[in-house]
């Protein structure tokens, strides 16, 4: 457990043994009970030395010289980023925008003081085929299609109950989308189950007899959710991404790995991004590397990330409160207020417990 | 008293220890990505050796068509014509395959082969190799480039002892060839299967002990490679980063080519090293398959180690 975190911060921590260096060991030598201490910490600090050029050199050489050639080196640069064109490769399409006039603030009139506007911004977290709560928690949040602007983060369909019927909800009323992992693999099925030739030669899968049961307008639709939708120029907050699981910060979306956008939890510290939970988790690397800008943030609203539960810091939303595992489904919103100012507010349902 | 020192002394080193086995395994050394595993030069013939290879150039050609040693831009137009052929004759038979390892690395480059490969990775399904192996053992298959000025031809070739999944002696790592029958060049078809469904359902094996979940290969996604429909795992990403660690992702300069960033291509760069001498900085070729599978313990058996060395 305690690599888990260390392997993830590694280039942050201090090198480990630089305050036990073996060169103060003649200073320690007085005999006192004190010192016989220090004595044995020193020698502690000598064998960790060796211990670990020991087991560095058996498990990674002993060539500790010759650096290799890198796009960049560490965490501050940015990385070779060189998989441009893979969403292009993939099939994927990459970006949509919110209209202006539905960005709330951004009326034809702009926000006079003392009104505000009725435009919200209301994004929702993994829903997973949960029907019954999608619908409470729409009527919490008195939802209206012809002033909300409603984005789904994914992850809207498979695992649940009732995929389908979410399915069919959302385009009724007009809902928007992006492209969850769960979206990916049942769309990739249905494509293939369209195409296929030869019998597959694997069991029907639950994901393969969800991907059979799709209409072709309901793929259709899913087909048409791009990884990330994003809101420009939201009054007083700046610029709005709306991903299902994450970005590496530094990185324009061209040349984000676009399979990562919907499966990162962590980056390594080349900043590689990882659906594993053993690194730094992209958001605190997201937060820290926002606060050094002093203008033009950029916020990500995110699902996928249930282990986290509901995570909302500075210019990350992470809404995957884990509704399909009986915990909540949440919804975060964005409303200009009286002030004129855009507010954010989460709500969020009690889930029946249907996976465990 | 002095023991509890000495306990507390042991939690801080274990710690320290703990930690620094991580880093040597991706931050140190100056190891690059290397694509070795899978076709590394065998040991002499034995008899379970199906498929003859040319020995002294690491068995890159096919001995049975090997005429001499084709120079950097032949091996690059082999190549690069014979995974074409491969993908639409198999899209054509439907015939289910993806490309693996370092050709699927060049995929994530640039969609190309990565200039300094010497062979084709493609994997299947060892009931598609099966079946290969049953209705297109020795076939021969003709190609007409789509500017219509290459013409060649391939044969496919399934070693019979496909159903030896289970590796004993180190040989058989391939499973079947399409092999360019002008120079002997190949690509290596690798099947993959659940070879033990009852401990380990869903875990598959390529005989190299590459192993994948059933999930991060299907569903496959498809694109292209080489300017042709081709197919690759779902997990492309977490499957490169495991046989390749992450560094094979960022690193540009690699066996006497330099990224172009602006090209998109793998350029030959002549200061940077290259074979032997490349070989010789970067010390040694690192395990793929080890990078992820050995694992540095944990706090109490780093407790243990120490102890054990006292
Ligand atoms: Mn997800």
């Amino acid at each position: 457990m305690a690599q888990k975190t260390t392997h993830g911060l590694l280039p942050l921590l201090p090198p480990p043994t630089t305050s036990q260096s073996p060169t103060a060991a003649p200073a320690a030598s007085r005999s006192s009970r004190a010192f016989s201490k220090i004595k044995f910490g020193l020698l502690a600090g000598v064998l960790a030395i060796s211990t670990f050029w020991a087991y560095s050199c058996s498990v990674g050489g002993c060539n500790h010289g010759e650096a290799p050639v890198f796009g960049g080196d560490e965490w501050e640069d940015d990385y070779a980023g060189v998989n441009e064109g893979i969403s292009g490769r993939l099939g994927y399409t990459l970006v949509k925008d919110i209209p202006a006039e539905s960005i709330p603030g951004r009326g034809k009139r702009g926000v006079k003081k003392g009104e505000g506007d009725d435009k919200r911004l209301i994004i929702v977290g993994d829903i997973h085929g949960m029907f019954d709560e999608f619908q409470s928690l729409l009527d919490k949040v008195s939802y209206d299609s012809e002033s909300d602007y409603l984005v789904l983060a994914g992850d809207i369909i498979s695992k649940g109950p009732d995929s389908l019927a979410v399915l069919d909800f959302a385009r009724k009323i007009g809902a928007h989308c992006v492209r969850g992992n769960h979206e990916d693999r049942i769309l990739l099925h249905y494509h293939d189950i369209q195409r296929r030739k030869r019998k597959h030669h694997l069991a029907l899968s639950v994901e393969r007899k969800l991907a059979k049961s799709l209409s072709k307008k309901q793929a259709e639709w899913l087909d048409a959710c791009p990884l990330v939708v994003r809101a420009e120029k939201v009054p007083g907050l700046g610029q709005y991404y709306i991903v299902h699981a994450g970005l590496v910060h530094g990185i324009g979306l061209r040349r984000q790995d676009p399979v990562a956008i919907m499966t990162m939890r962590t980056l390594n510290h080349h900043l590689v991004p990882s659906p594993k939970q053993n690194g730094m988790h992209w958001a605190k690397y997201w937060n820290k590397m926002e606060r050094r800008e002093t203008h033009g943030h950029t916020t990500v609203v995110y699902g996928h990330y249930a282990a986290e539960g509901l995570d909302i810091r500075r210019y990350t939303k992470g809404l995957d409160s884990g509704c399909i595992r009986g915990r909540r489904l949440s919804a975060y919103i964005l409303k200009a207020n009286k002030g004129g100012r855009v507010e954010e507010d989460i709500v969020s349902v009690k889930c029946r417990e249907y996976l465990d | 008293m002095q023991l509890r020192k000495a306990l507390l002394g042991l939690v801080a080193l274990a710690s320290v220890v703990s930690s620094a086995a991580v880093i040597p395994r991706d931050g140190g050394g100056g190891k690059l990505p290397r694509p070795v595993s899978p076709k590394k030069p065998r040991r002499e013939p034995e008899d379970t050796k199906y498929f003859r290879e040319n020995t002294d150039l690491t068995g890159h050609y096919d001995e049975r068509f090997f005429s001499e040693i084709v120079d950097y831009d032949a091996r690059l137009d082999t190549l690069k014509h014979m995974v074409r052929a491969w993908l639409l004759t198999t899209a054509k038979e439907g015939i289910e395959t993806w490309i693996a390892h370092g050709t699927l690395l060049g995929w994530w480059w640039n969609g190309q082969i990565l200039p300094w490969d010497w062979d084709l990775d493609v994997q299947m399904s060892a009931d598609t190799l099966t079946m290969i192996g049953n209705e297109y053992n020795m076939t021969r298959h003709k190609y007409v480039s789509e500017d219509g000025l290459v013409e060649r031809e391939y044969l496919l070739d399934v070693n019979p002892w496909i159903w030896q999944r289970v590796r004993g002696d180190g040989m058989n790592v391939i499973d079947a060839r399409w092999v360019d029958v002008r120079n002997g060049l190949y690509i290596d078809i690798t099947g993959i299967a659940e070879t033990q469904p009852d401990s380990m359902p869903d875990i598959l094996n390529c005989k190299n002990y590459h192993r994948y979940h059933v999930n991060d290969i299907w569903p496959l996604r498809d694109t292209t490679f080489e300017g042709v429909p081709a197919k690759i795992p779902y997990s492309f990403d977490e499957i490169l980063i495991t046989e390749y660690r992450a560094k094979a992702l960022v690193v540009t300069e690699y066996e006497g080519h330099r990224w172009n960033t602006k090209s998109k291509t793998w350029d030959l760069a002549n200061d940077v090293p290259a074979g032997a001498e490349a070989e010789q900085l970067k010390n040694h070729v690192r395990e793929p398959e080890r990078y992820y599978s050995v694992e540095s313990g944990g706090f109490f058996y780093n407790v243990f180690r120490l102890l054990h060395w006292w």
